[in-house]
């Protein structure tokens, strides 16, 4: 069964057609990234997805089932998360968050100790006690990927996880993918901007412009030809040792 | 503080006063976490043109201003959640538009209009048994509201997108927030006045914002300084005779102090 169907999805705001026909899948333990310019629509097929909003035509399925009757098995971390800093919450409540099971469903001793193991394995159980406001980039990130990670999800969704990351972690929260990918064979899906890297890490690259342009294993699908059709500008690509890199052309003006 | 509850007036105003102190606090957490104080001063303040059309038609002025409130609040967050128009220009919209209605209503009522200073600043010896009943009534529904929804309402402000992916029903609870904080806020104008009162929703919670490392010590905290700020401005405010609203809010006001100079000296 596939881990993630998406067909022929629409959907439209205020008459404008956000998204026209999207098609793709991801087979379980694979781990495929969104590639888009701004306005592609790339986080509105997330929130389609995640059930958060409801398409005008087409279908979503998740291991089989609608969004919405799929929760149990989504891990999600949003983008660029800005809440009140001079909110009182601890990184350890934070993670506990993603163990909500209902009103007046308290979680015990055994969801703690799961939040505690989850927090030393994204490397940051010595800051449990720390407020969320007072991380940094990176380490709010960790915390939001350990509450994602927590509810052991089968399908993991990342909304552009690199914004606000220190590039010095950002290797690093590369390599933490892989070994969540690795240990729990879970499917993972990510919307991203940051084309050099996630080509090392992921499956395979859909490349959304309103529709799926392309969908393939990264060295197919990052040709010129197709991130000219996506970014619209005079974009070229062309592989440098392993690492891929985008480059823009000169304008001629 | 025994001699007070000797007199029959007084007894009221203080088991009232202990009531909507402590939910006016206890919601004001939130109203402060989720920087909607301007809500809860739009709210208080579209209750005057509540309380005018009940004196004008001679019913309850606490009824009419009630469904003058709930209407406010949920006018204000059904815009900013459908619409996209800040939470603040709801507010700045309703709150003068009320205030206008009431004043021109207020030309309207035949005769002298007694009651109204005690509406808009507050008048302890305003508070009857019904107020006392009242009082009590929406105590209870916060807190049960709190036993209900508190970790639907802390997941719901840090991370709203995330919390209904997990299935929470993140709009009725909100709704249900902005109505109970109508309702006590409605309760509260006897005490501390309509001008005065979100004092009583936001001083407290930010003096605990000094102190709380968790939620669940923000909201004990907050309903400790709503109570005492209550207690120490009602004893003042009858020892040394002053307004007991202003008094109250301006004890809120040095405990507030007290609690910012503690944070600095003891911030490592």
């Amino acid at each position: 069964m596939k881990a993630l169907e998406v067909k022929d999805l629409w959907f439209s705001y205020g008459g404008e057609d956000v998204l026209k026909g999207v098609n793709f899948s991801a087979e379980a333990g694979e781990t495929v990234a969104i590639l888009g310019p701004n306005g592609a629509g790339k986080t509105t097929l997330l929130k389609l997805i995640l059930g958060l909003l409801k398409p005008r035509r087409g279908e979503v399925r998740i291991f089989g089932l609608p969004p919405e009757k799929a929760r149990g098995y989504i891990g999600y971390v949003p983008q660029n998360l800005q809440p009140n800093r001079r909110m009182p919450i601890t990184a350890f409540s934070v993670v506990m968050m993603g163990l909500y099971e209902g009103i007046l469903k308290w979680p015990g001793k055994p969801q703690r100790m799961e939040a505690e193991r989850v927090l030393e394995e994204v490397g940051i159980l010595s800051l449990k006690k720390r407020l969320f406001g007072e991380l940094s980039g990176g380490q709010r990130q960790r915390v939001l990927i350990a509450r994602a990670l927590v509810r052991k999800p089968k399908l993991l969704i990342l909304d552009e996880p690199e914004t606000g990351l220190d590039p010095s972690f950002q290797e690093g929260f590369y390599k933490l993918l892989l070994k969540i990918r690795e240990k729990y064979g879970t499917t993972i899906i990510t919307v991203t901007h940051d084309v050099m890297a996630v080509s090392q890490v992921v499956s395979s690259i859909a490349c959304l412009n309103r529709t799926v342009v392309v969908h393939g294993r990264p060295q197919e699908v990052l040709t010129g030809e197709n991130l000219k059709c996506l970014y619209g500008e005079a974009a070229a690509y062309f592989g440098h040792g392993p690492a891929p890199h985008l480059i823009v052309e000169k304008h001629r003006d | 503080m025994i001699e007070i509850l000797k007199i029959p007036f007084m007894k009221n105003a203080l088991l009232g006063g202990l009531a909507v102190a402590a939910a006016s606090s206890l919601l004001g957490s939130f109203v402060v976490i989720r920087k909607m104080t301007f809500i809860g001063a739009g709210i208080a303040h579209s209750s005057f043109a509540g309380v005018v059309i009940g004196l004008l038609l001679g019913i309850n002025p606490m009824a009419s201003a009630l469904a003058f409130a709930s209407f406010t609040g949920l006018s204000i967050g059904f815009l900013s959640r459908n619409y996209k128009i800040e939470e603040e220009s709801a507010v700045g919209v309703f709150f003068p538009f009320s205030m206008s209605l009431g004043i021109i209503l207020l030309g309207f009522i035949k005769g002298y209009t007694p009651n109204i200073m005690g509406y808009l600043f507050g008048d302890i010896l305003l508070v009857g048994k019904t107020e006392l009943y009242l009082s009590w009534i929406s105590l209870t529904l916060t807190l049960l509201f709190f036993i209900l929804f508190f970790r639907e309402m802390v997941f719901a402000t840090f991370d709203e997108e995330t919390a209904q992916v997990l299935g929470i029903n993140t709009s009725l609870v909100y709704y249900l927030f902005l109505i109970l904080t109508s309702l006590v806020i409605v309760v509260s104008i006897k005490v501390v006045g309509i001008i005065l009162l979100s004092g009583l929703l936001v001083i407290p919670p930010l003096a605990a914002l000094q102190f709380a490392r968790n939620m669940k010590a923000y909201i004990g905290l907050s309903a400790f300084f709503g109570l005492l700020s209550f207690l120490s401005g009602i004893l003042l405010s009858y020892k040394l005779d002053l307004p007991s609203g202003a008094t109250i809010i301006a004890s809120g006001f040095v405990i507030l102090l007290i609690s910012g100079a503690i944070k600095f000296f003891l911030k490592p």
